[in-house]
């Protein structure tokens, strides 16, 4: 069991964060540029002194070891393979620099190349292998040294839209063979999703929410974690269906006054996602609920429909056809009739005093 | 239409950008300084490959006067370039990599040599290693060692001259080395040692490699404190530049053809540096 407080503090940005993290498990870390994540990984791995806090690993003190000393493997966005080594060498260097004789560790190198499917490419200079390739072996030299943590940061953010889908499945794979604590920092929710047995959510140093991916996918309590998973979110105070929601801004009045299918009481988070919402270009006729009229703010692709932000008593976002977009004529400023059905939402209990 | 249309738009842009910006569109005001500078620069050269006498060349390069002085030099010049990387590359590496207080301060002293008058180099070397200097005189009476007027003094007046340029030059390069492929290195279990031979050092094999080729130039032209500091003694070999002097009072045509020489192994140097360059680019 891998437990740590991480504690460091810069001009302006301090992190404190605990994590603790089961062995097999893979935890992944979200949230926003800035938000310490890569900061967390520096702390576990040595590189960045911290200010305070622990890194145990079943009890033993690990914070107290230099990076060199540490039962730590990383792997970051650049692979940073070393360019003047052939890949087999690469792979060689941590068993080497960990006691392992010449021989020993380059035998060791040749098994994990070929457990990566690298086993033809021993000789290929980094500067000859695709990128996947190259993050193929910085994985493999990294679990060359038998680590019981693995720091993964964005390992996948280098690599173009066809590599990272077999990229992705392959590092599952892997990770789904390693035995110690897994971090994985991303910005992509997909990753995070697919790969994450949990996710812990950054922001501003500290930790914003925490959960299985199906948990924070379904309930996500900030702005972030909310647009990552691709949900309107509201904060708001709940009696029995219905909920009075705020504007962005705390303590203002209510904005709008919610329906929703759960009945609840007290401070409460609104979801929907933009492929609820409907829009209309005039009043649509018998007043439904959950109504109001808004601005339209931005236009995008997003996949294979048409996302509209659009601003009014509360801002949302709405995923419709192109076809639909085309008959609507979505330009900026237009406004437009916002509807989302009750049993389209999903409200769930607000902590008191967050 | 409306794509053909901008097409020419784009044709005709690109045109003018090129006739403003090419050599019809350089003003006068620059163009003739310009001429006037390369033609100082390169025309001195040309004046010593017009002078030389060709027809004697090799049988002056063959002698023993010039093939003496020609070993002194390129052994004390090696030698001093040796001593340079062997301190040089690791205060670089210091410079480049540890944060300590007055940084700048040694920074600084590093480079007074480059703009340091070499005679008065040569002077410093005397009050320090000379007969009556501060070490020199201890030097003198315990181990009956005498620095000045020696091949010794040669290499030390050369390292002293020529050592910034490859603390300079490998700092440099290793500025500009990713530390991040050493921080990996550290995190799969290296030693700062074996970081420093076994990933910095190869990252910054060019810097280092052109660092060695202008200090080692540097040593081989040294003149001014090596002179000072070393001397010329009638009955011992001088270094080239030394004997390319001595020559020019009582055998012209000799300073000419030791010049030629000297002028080869920089023009031998500039290309093995340019070579590097157009590699890093």
């Amino acid at each position: 069991m891998m437990d740590a407080h991480l504690v460091a503090g810069r001009a302006g940005f301090r992190l404190d964060v605990r994590l603790r993290v089961a062995p097999g498990e893979v935890v992944a870390l979200l949230g926003p540029s800035g938000a310490g994540k890569t900061t967390a990984l520096r702390l576990l791995a040595g590189l960045t002194a911290p200010s305070g806090g622990y890194f145990l690993l079943d009890g033993s003190a690990v914070h107290a070891r230099p990076a060199e000393r540490r039962p730590v493997g990383m792997v970051v966005r650049d692979p940073l393979l070393f360019p003047h080594m052939s890949a087999l060498d690469n792979v060689a260097f941590g068993p080497r620099c960990r006691g392992a004789s010449r021989s020993e560790s380059r035998r060791a190198a040749a098994a994990w190349l070929e457990h990566v499917g690298l086993g033809d490419r021993r000789l290929a200079r980094p500067r000859e292998l695709t990128a996947g390739q190259a993050l193929r072996v910085a994985l493999a030299r990294s679990l060359a040294v038998r680590p019981r943590v693995l720091l993964l940061d964005e390992p996948l953010a280098g690599l173009d839209d066809a590599a990272r889908l077999s990229a992705r499945t392959r590092l599952r794979h892997h990770l789904g063979d390693f035995t110690g604590a897994c971090l994985l920092v991303t910005h992509d929710p997909l990753e995070a999703m697919t790969m994450a047995d949990r996710l812990v959510v950054f922001e501003d140093g500290g930790l914003a929410q925490e959960g299985t991916p199906a948990e924070v996918a379904r309930r996500p309590r900030t702005d972030h974690v909310a647009r990552l998973v691709g949900l309107n979110l509201y904060r708001g105070e709940a009696q029995g269906h219905e909920v009075s929601v705020r504007a962005r801004d705390e303590g203002g009045p209510p904005a709008l006054v919610l329906s929703v299918a759960e009945p609840l009481g007290g401070p409460v988070f609104v979801a929907f996602p933009p492929s609820a919402v409907t829009l209309h270009p005039a009043r649509p006729e018998g007043t439904p609920r959950n109504t109001w009229e808004g601005g339209v703010e931005g236009v995008e692709r997003h996949g294979d429909h048409v996302r509209a932000h659009l601003a009014g008593p509360i801002t949302a976002a709405a995923d419709v056809t192109p076809a639909v977009a085309a008959g609507l004529g979505l330009t900026l400023g237009q406004r437009l009739w916002v509807t989302v059905r009750p049993t389209d939402t999903y409200a769930y209990p607000a902590p008191a005093g967050e | 239409m409306r794509v053909l249309t901008t097409t020419r738009r784009r044709m005709k842009d690109t045109t003018r950008r090129t006739l403003h910006d090419g050599a019809f569109g350089v003003p006068l005001v620059l163009m003739v300084p310009a001429a006037a500078g390369l033609a100082f620069l390169v025309l001195p050269l040309a004046g010593l490959l017009v002078r030389a006498p060709w027809h004697a060349v090799a049988t002056r390069m063959a002698g023993p006067p010039v093939l003496e002085a020609l070993r002194l030099s390129l052994v004390t010049s090696s030698a001093a370039t040796v001593a340079a990387v062997l301190g040089g590359v690791p205060l670089a590496w210091m410079l480049a990599r540890v944060a300590f207080r007055g940084k700048g301060v040694v920074r600084a002293l590093v480079t007074v040599p480059l703009i340091l008058p070499p005679v008065v180099g040569g002077v410093a070397l005397l009050a320090l290693l000379g007969r009556h200097g501060l070490i020199g005189t201890w030097l003198g009476s315990s181990l009956h060692l005498t620095a000045p007027f020696t091949p010794a003094a040669v290499v030390l007046a050369e390292t002293f001259m020529a050592a910034p340029f490859l603390v300079i030059s490998v700092e440099g390069a290793l500025r500009g080395a990713d530390s991040r492929f050493e921080e990996s290195a550290t995190v799969l279990g290296a030693s700062r040692w074996t970081v420093f031979r076994r990933v910095t050092l190869p990252l910054v094999a060019p810097g280092i490699a052109a660092g060695v080729a202008l200090c080692w130039a540097r040593a081989l032209g040294e003149f001014g404190a090596t002179v000072t500091f070393a001397g010329s003694f009638p009955g011992r070999p001088p270094t080239m530049p030394l004997a390319v002097y001595l020559a020019l009072e009582s055998d012209p045509e000799a300073a000419v053809a030791l010049s030629l020489v000297l002028l080869l192994v920089s023009v031998t140097v500039l290309a093995v540096l340019r070579r590097h360059w157009v590699n890093a680019a």
